[in-house]
């Protein structure tokens, strides 16, 4: 699952430190979902659309690859 | 941070607790004269002094998903592979006992099985730590 973290991000000027401690997180899995490695749970998907003002298909594309966990 | 602060002061108390209980249990054993009061002692103390260090460090660690969802599935694996080591294990036992009528002593099978659990614990955390960092 692709999606634009890095890019709301950056227009909210945010570190991956800053936006993780804003939801609860560590960096680690920020990076993580960023990168694409973790799917994020659906609590933590509606936790960062809300803080960016999206809904979580503007944050989230489903369907870009295989979607293995 | 004061999280870390705090389960840093946790882990200290934990230390304390967890020697103090080691300490406590060989002394009473050795003056008593009994290894199963050191023994009882020293596991009441770990067990103990485990749970609290648990609860106090799930009640200021960041809510970390993403952990505890590797946890999730390297316990899985370990799990799995071991109840069918062992499955198998105990089947050839069986047969060995029935077959030849030797008898393997318990803690010779449940040492390998309880390593083999740790060693794939071990392994299957490290490759999931890194197929999803």
């Amino acid at each position: 699952m692709k999606n634009k973290l890095k890019v709301f991000r950056a227009i909210h000027d945010l570190t991956q430190e800053a936006l993780a401690e804003k939801v609860g997180m560590t960096r680690q899995t920020i990076n993580a979902v960023e990168k694409g490695k973790y799917n994020p749970s659906l609590n933590l998907a509606f936790k960062l659309a809300g803080l960016f003002g999206v809904k979580i298909e503007d944050l989230f594309i489903y369907g870009c690859d295989e979607d293995e966990r | 941070m004061e999280n870390k602060k705090e389960i840093k002061r946790v882990q200290v108390i934990f230390l304390v607790a967890l020697l103090g209980s080691i300490g406590l249990g060989y002394a009473l054993g050795f003056l008593i004269g009994s290894y199963w009061v050191a023994f009882s002692i020293i596991l009441v103390g770990a067990l103990s002094s485990a749970i609290y260090i648990k609860r106090v460090t799930d009640r200021y660690k960041l809510g970390d998903e993403r952990s505890d969802y590797i946890d999730g599935r390297a316990s899985a694996l370990a799990f799995k592979i071991s109840f069918a080591t062992s499955g198998v294990l105990l089947a050839v036992i069986s047969g060995v006992y029935v077959e030849l009528e030797v008898q393997i002593p318990s803690l010779v099978v449940l040492g390998p099985i309880v390593a083999l659990m740790g060693f794939t614990y071990a392994i299957s955390s490290h490759y999931y730590t890194k197929k999803y960092s």
